[in-house]
Formats: C-alpha cells, structure tokens, sequence
C-alpha cells in the first residue's frame, strides 16, 4: 500500500502542462470557459463514460456541464437541467447572462459550488452534474446520484420465517434510510467517512447519541480516519483493519444484512458500520453471546426461543468436540463407551485401514472441501456436488470399507451442528477450532481435548472487542445480562440493557409490564 | 522483535514434543480384544481363566451379519496359578490387546466358590479396565460351560447371563456390591445361580443350549456352602427384598385347586428385638400383588373372597419364609437376610456387644414373620374361566 499513491496521477497531469506544480486540486477554476473546458478532459481523460455537453445560457453566455454516466440519474439532468437552460434561453426576451442558475433555472435539490479543481473531481466521482458557467470562477455542483443498483430484497444470508423480510442493499444511502425507519429519533447519528484513496469510498458510523459510550465513539473514529488504503471493496476490509485483536480466530465483529438486527444492535449502545457498495453491515462491540443469537429469537414468543436457543448451545459445542472426542475415546479411552456402543463401533471399524485420526482428518476435510465447492460454483452445478459428496464419501466410501459408518455419522453432525450457528463469522471460527481439536485429541486423548478447550477458554476470556470483553455478561458476570445470555427472558422482563453497553442509560423500560390482567389495577 | 522471535521459538520447540512422540499410548479399536465375559474355576491347585473374546466383524457392522456368518465371539481359556497367570497365559495367545472394561458378566465355577472368594476378587478391582459393574453368578459345575451356551436371544451368552441377573433381583449383585456385602458386617452374601438349559427337551427337535437361573448359592463369609433351589429360594429372594417378579402357588381358601399370586411391590422391614442375649428378629412384610392364573374352583371377586386370599397368601408367605429361614439357620449358618447388619445399624449398641458371638447367637434368633397382603386385582377375568356358574365356589 502506498501511502501517497493517491494524488500521484493527477500531479503528473500538471507536470504535462509544464507548470510548477501546485497540485491540481488546489488549483482554481479560471473564467475561461475554453481553459476550464479543456482541463476537464484533461483531468478525466480516457475515460469513456464521461458527458460533455455545451448549453447556450445567453446570448453571450455559453456554458458546460459534465458528469460520470451511469453512477448519475441523467432523465433527471435532462429534464430539470437541460430542459430549463434551452426553454430559458429560447423564452428569455433579454438574452442577459446568468450568475446563480441554482436560483434561476436548475431545480435540483442537492446544489452547492466549488472553487477548485480538487472540488470538482470529488463532485464529479461522487455522481454529481458539474456546471461551468462562461465569466465565473466557481463551479456549480449538483448532487443527482443516481444509475442502478439493486433494489431492496430479502436477506440471503439471515432469512427468518417471521421478521422483517428487507435486508441492505449495496448503496449506503438506502441503508441509511433503513435504519432511519426504524429508529426515528434525531438522536441517532450517522457519521461520514471516505476511506481509499482511489475508492473514496463512503463509510458511515451509526450509533444513538445518548445509548452509545462517547469514548467508544471517540475510539472508533479515530480508528476509522487512521484507516489508509488505496480501496475498501467490503465491510471485512474495515473488520480487519479496526479490530483489537486481528490474530485472533474470532469474530471481533458482527455483521448483518437485516436493518432490524442493526437496529436492535444501535438500542443496546453498540455502533454500526455501514460501508458503501457491499449490504454488510458492521456491528460492534460484540460479545460471543451476541454472535450466538438470531434476530428471529426477539420475534417469536420466547418459550421456542429459548428451546432454541439450548438447541443451539448443545450444537455448537457439539461442533467444537465431536470429532475430538469421538477420536479420543476411541483411541485412548475405550473403557468410557457403554459396552454395546464400543462393540458396534468396533464392528464398523473392523476392516477400515486408516487410523481413526487420519480417518476422521480425511472425512472432515472432505467435507469443509464439500462445503466450499458447494457455495463457489453455480446454483444448478451445486446441487450435483451435493449429491456426489452424499454419495461418493456417504455411501461408497462405507460400503468400500475405507471409512467407518459412525464417522460418516460423527463428521454429519458435526456439519450439521455448525450449521446452526447463526452468525456464519462464528461458525468458520468453530469449524477451524475443531482441527487442532482433533489433532490434540488423536495424539494426547482427553488430555489433549482439556488442554486445547483450556487454550481457548483463556484465549476468550483475555479477548475484547473496542475494549468490552468478549465474555462480557459471565465473565465479568452481571446478573443482569443473564436475560438475554442463554436463555432469551420475555420482553417483559428485558427491562435493562447489557451492563456493559449504554452505561449512562441503562433502563429500557421503566418496570416489568405485561398484559396479565390485574383486578387491583382496575383491569 | 527478539523477544517475539524467541516466543515463536520456543512456542514451536514445545509443539514439537506433541508430533515427535507419536501417539504414546494409542489403541486403535481394532488392536483391542473386547472381553465381554469371564468364568473362573479351580482345577486341582490351578485356576482357570476362560474369557469370551467379541469378535466386532462377525458381529455385525454396516454389512448386516458377518461374511461367514458365524458366532460373534469365542472362548480362550487357559490354566495358571493364580488367576493373573491364567489370564496372562490366555493373553500371550491372543495378537490383540485383552480388555475387560466390556465384561458383562464374570462367572465363578462352584469348586472356586466353595473354597472362598475374596482373594480372586482382586484381580477384578485392581487392574482399571475392569469393569467393577459387572454382575457376579456361579454355577454349579464348571462355569466355562456357560459362556459356550448358545443363547440365541442375545448377541452373546455372558449378555444373557447379565439380562437373566438384572431381571432376577431388585439389586443384582455386582463386583463392587459383591466386594461391598463381602466385607460389610453381620450379612453374608448369596450369588443367583445359572447353569446350562437345553430349551425344548431332544423329542421336540433341535436342542439349544440355553441359560437359566436355577436358584440361590448361599455363602458364609467368602466361602459357599449351600444352595436354595425352587420356593425356598424364591421366597428368600423375597424376604431379602429384592423381589423384582415373583409368583408363588397358593392354595385356594375354598373349594379345589390353586391359585398363581404374582406379587407386584415388596417392602420388608427388619426391626430386631433384643434382650439380653436373646435377639428376635421381626419380619415386617408388606406384599401387593395380582392373581395371575386361578387353576381352582374359587371366586375372588368379592370382598369377602379378596379378603380370604390375602389371608392365604399371608400364611403362605409366613410358613415358607420360616421354612426358608430355618434351613439358612441351622443348616448353612448364614445370615444371608443380613439380621446382623440390621442390628448393627438399628441397635449398634448391641450389636458391640453381640458381634463376637454372633455366629453363635445367629442360629438362635427368633424370628417373627408379621405379612401385609394387598391383592390389588384378579385380573381381566373375574370368575374362573371354564367353569359352568354353578360350579364356582363363592364366599
């Protein structure tokens, strides 16, 4: 990365002139028409997507408008640009120039001026009409972003059965506004941000003045402006460059493509990422509880919710130590397994000529492979994949005697199990964290699997996302939290937020309320 | 940097102790001798360790039965001085790694039991594989002769060895029970005994070697020294409180012929008396039970009737029991239903003083059998079936 890549084209631009370089952003628009004309092309030469157009404002006053086609909405110059220019100049009797066009002819909302070159090159490559007037040194700018992207669809990542079904989309000022229509407060912030050089890219720091701890905020920004990179294509670039830990194996992180869970995340005091060009939505602080909810555990009563919930729990645990376990007990340990199970899993593993550890590595293996083949190819090929790898390494490998049965089994549920993880950031940490697991279970048994859950237990507890601590909840315990940690309390009974976050503004509601009906009451 | 460069050192030498060494101690699966039963017998001075060894491929894996569709298993024995010997001699002849933590059963021949049990129990506690839950029988005869059974029902004989005991009492007796009633004091200990059954007699057709418990090994101290078959044993089994199902023959209180009282619940309660050297031993029983067949003439389906059952049932109980008791004391000198033990936690003052002389006093103790019978129901029949109306007695 270099760090002053950025201007380098554009100073080189004005060496070609043969001036001594100031540099051509701060150059200043001339009242030449001519000359400012041909420094434009100058300035975005080659590039084929660029409209030039001369106008006729007066008799004696010519004019020229430029603008990216594609990134602007160009029925919207035509009609409210072009359009009043020529009526003006075919109905204005007098023929007199004109100094403020905003005022007289353009309609658009979002007007604003510019002095310099750099001015109007960040118009420009932000979808804005330039406007150079013939005897003026300022440029008029217009803000008529427009061009197609997609529009507002269902979530494919986080899809829910009840819940709101619109999720983000690419262009970060319809998420902005998704946001805007849940939460209507003028409290909530969105803080700007271009980040990359070349990119200039937008980013947007959300949060609710009052819920969110002013030092966090302080932190984050400064994170954010210290961020210096030719291009942020994702919101994983930001993840990556602003997090406390970046050796870590964990989420420091949560992202979402669902509005509500955003907003959900924005009333408990965390902040929101929004970065322009990707429907992924950072999310943070988080905390390991906080990876292991979904939206839908808040929308459907809370009696499934916390079925849910436990199912989840047992899963992800399921997908750490399975395989670990599996390879333990029955290469060191055999004594533990009752009698009949030992003696069905001895009778599958009778003729397999691997060692149970490369057995269960080979399988496990296959199917991560499986998994990733699945996901990068195309939809229709998918689906073949699936049925190759059901049948191939399910039933051939069994029936060829090369793996046992209950490993097909154990690496399933394994799967399975990390399948139901519902933010897939922790899911891909799981699923890593279950290798050396596995190594440290063929190679010390129980030991190994002590040892290595110890590691990662110590590893979590010294973890801290912008300095609220992963665990934050159990450890440090708050009574509080225990609400909303592994069993999901009734929103009648939420009445605080988690203690860590929104220190000043605890409450979110003022005493337990509920429908029940109370005859002391008066119901 | 340094400092980070030499933790990344010496991170890597500590990982490299982990892939260097191997896997210290690693048993695949299929290094391992799955032993799911043993029998142990005295020959002369030598013991006899037979062990049944799984065989995991015939058993049965993903391909249904195993390719020659033979037995799942085979018997190994072998001779040696103690039993440690005889298994290790059994063991130089097998390639794979004998391990007991599978063991169903373990089996005592009954020349071994009748010289004493508890220096062999040792070697089932010492070594950690052991199984410490497996259940304990003897056999009259040698007992290899029962892990050779056919036992078709179950995957295995010691299997069925271990379903037959844990359906037998309500706490089936296993090596640690065992160890525990051996050392606990003023209670001797009694073993189910199992043998060999053909399951049709050789008219019908092709005899199948079975298994069946037979009835009850009495032991005083570590050492057997008699056995209880039939009613007697069953109505031990009963007074031990450890009915799990048993049914008794009763006399029909009018008219002809028998009645099968299945009892469902048991509790009994041991409450000693003691004065001076003269200890009597009150049995409280309290019995629930069905009528399971009546093969007599007799209607228990009034009150009256239900009354006069139960009152059979009592006496039934009470002059078996008294039988039963009688032969443990006088005969076998055991005190099997633990009148000991009772003592010693009810009345330990006493029992200090009594311990010395109780197997003298033991004989003597009198014994006071009180029965609670509650016929809970006749079943799905009232009267007897296949009797004319006329014909059956009502009360």
């Amino acid at each position: 990365m270099s760090k002053s890549g950025g201007s380098q084209g554009l100073i080189s631009t004005s060496n070609m002139l043969g001036l001594p370089s100031p540099p051509i952003e701060e150059e200043h628009i001339q009242k030449d028409l001519a000359r400012n004309i041909e420094m434009a092309k100058k300035i975005f030469s080659d590039s084929s997507d660029m409209v030039y157009r001369d106008i006729q404002v007066a008799q004696d006053q010519k004019a020229f408008l430029f603008y990216i086609e594609g990134i602007v909405d160009s029925q919207e110059i035509e009609s409210q640009m072009l359009k009043p220019f020529i009526i003006g100049y075919v109905e204005n009797e007098d023929k007199k120039s004109i100094d403020t066009p905003q005022n007289s002819r353009v309609s658009l909302l979002q007007a604003s001026k510019g002095t310099t070159w750099g001015d109007v090159i960040t118009a420009v490559i932000n979808a804005s009409v330039v406007l150079l007037m013939e005897g003026s040194n300022e440029a008029q700018i217009f803000n008529v972003r427009g061009g197609v992207r997609r529009s507002v669809e269902e979530p494919q990542t986080e899809s829910v059965i009840r819940g709101p079904k619109e999720g983000f989309t690419e262009t970060i000022r319809v998420n902005t506004a998704l946001i805007r229509f849940k939460i209507k407060t003028p409290k909530l912030k969105m803080v700007s941000f271009v980040i990359g050089e070349e990119t200039k890219t937008d980013v947007v720091l959300s949060y609710i003045d009052g819920l969110a701890d002013p030092k966090q905020i302080r932190d984050v920004t400064k994170r954010l402006k210290d961020i210096k990179i030719d291009g942020i294509l994702e919101s994983g670039y930001i993840e990556e460059l602003i997090e406390d830990h970046p050796y870590s194996p964990f989420p420091q992180m949560q992202y979402s493509e669902r509005p509500d869970t955003v907003a959900a995340q924005l009333l408990e005091g965390s902040f929101a990422i929004l970065v322009d060009g990707t429907p992924f939505v950072l999310i943070g602080p988080v905390s390991l509880w906080q990876l292991m909810q979904a939206s839908e555990d808040y929308y459907e009563r809370f009696f499934i919710s916390n079925f849910v919930r436990f199912l989840r729990y047992i899963f992800v645990l399921i997908a750490i130590f399975l395989p670990g376990l599996y390879i333990a007990v029955l290469t060191y340990h055999q004594d533990m397994l009752p009698s009949t199970l030992l003696l069905s899993v001895a009778a599958a593993r009778e003729a397999i000529p691997f060692p149970l550890l490369v057995e269960a590595l080979m399988m496990e293996v296959a199917f991560e492979a499986l998994r990733e083949a699945g996901i990068r190819l195309p939809k229709t090929v998918g689906q073949a994949v699936s049925i190759l790898g059901a049948l191939v390494i399910g039933q051939a490998a069994v029936e060829a005697r090369i793996v046992s049965a209950p490993m097909v089994i154990i690496v399933s549920l394994t799967g399975i199990a990390s399948f139901t993880i519902p933010r897939f950031n922790l899911a891909i940490t799981v699923r890593l964290l279950r290798f050396p697991l596995m190594i440290m279970a063929g190679t010390l048994g129980l030991f190994g699997i002590v040892i290595t859950t110890m590691w990662i237990l110590v590893h979590l507890s010294q973890l801290t996302s912008f300095g609220i601590p992963y665990l934050s909840g159990i450890s440090p315990y708050y009574k509080k939290d225990q609400k909303d940690i592994f069993v999901r309390a009734p929103w009648w009974r939420m009445i605080h937020r988690p203690q860590e976050m929104a220190k000043d503004n605890n409450q979110r509601m003022k005493e337990e309320i509920n429908g029940t009906p109370k005859p002391e009451k008066g119901w | 940097m340094i400092m980070r460069k030499i933790l990344t050192i010496t991170a890597m030498i500590l990982m490299c102790p982990v892939f260097l060494t191997g896997c210290w101690d690693r048993r695949e699966i299929n290094d391992i001798a799955f032993v799911l039963g043993t029998a142990v017998d005295k020959e002369g001075s030598a013991y006899r360790t037979s062990v049944q060894v799984a065989l995991p491929g015939e058993l049965g894996g993903a391909s249904g039965k195993g390719v020659s569709g033979g037995k799942g298993w085979y018997i190994e024995s072998a001779l040696g001085k103690t039993i440690r010997l005889s298994t290790s001699a059994v063991q130089r002849s097998n390639s794979r790694e004998l391990n007991a933590s599978t063991r169903r059963s373990l089996i005592i021949g009954e020349e071994l039991a009748r010289e004493g049990i508890s220096s062999m129990l040792d070697i089932f506690t010492r070594v950690p594989q052991n199984r410490l839950l497996s259940v304990v029988a003897v056999t009259e005869g040698p007992a290899y002769e029962i892990l050779n059974t056919d036992a078709l029902i179950e995957p295995y004989p010691s299997e069925m060895v271990r379903e037959l005991i844990l359906s037998y009492t309500k706490n089936p007796i296993r090596i640690v029970t065992l160890l525990d009633e051996l050392l606990s004091e003023g209670l001797d200990v009694i073993l189910p005994i199992i043998k060999v059954d053909p399951s049709v007699p050789p008219k019908v057709g092709e005899v199948v070697k079975n298994i069946s418990i037979d009835g009850l090994a009495i032991f005083k101290g570590d050492q057997m020294v008699g056995t209880l078959k039939g009613d007697l044993a069953r109505i031990i089994i009963l007074g031990m409180n450890q009915n799990k199902s048993i049914e008794m023959t009763i006399p029909a209180p009018m008219g002809e012929g028998t009645l099968e009282i299945l009892f469902r619940h048991s509790h009994v309660k041991l409450v000693p008396k003691i004065q001076g050297d003269d200890v009597t031993m009150q049995v409280n029983m309290q019995l629930v039970g069905t009528v399971t067949e009546s093969a007599s003439d007799f209607s228990p389906t009034s009150n009256m009737g239900m009354r006069k059952l139960e009152e059979s049932v009592q006496e039934k109980v009470k002059s078996d029991l008294t039988k039963a008791l009688a032969v443990l004391q006088n005969q076998y000198h055991a005190d099997s239903l633990g009148f000991g033990q009772t003592i010693q936690r009810k009345k330990p003052k006493d029992w200090d003083r009594l311990k010395s002389r109780w197997q003298d006093i033991y004989p003597h103790v009198k014994v006071e059998i009180a029965v609670d019978m509650h016929l809970e129901t006749v079943g799905q029949a009232l009267e007897p079936m296949g009797l004319p109306e006329e014909e059956v007695i009502h009360d």
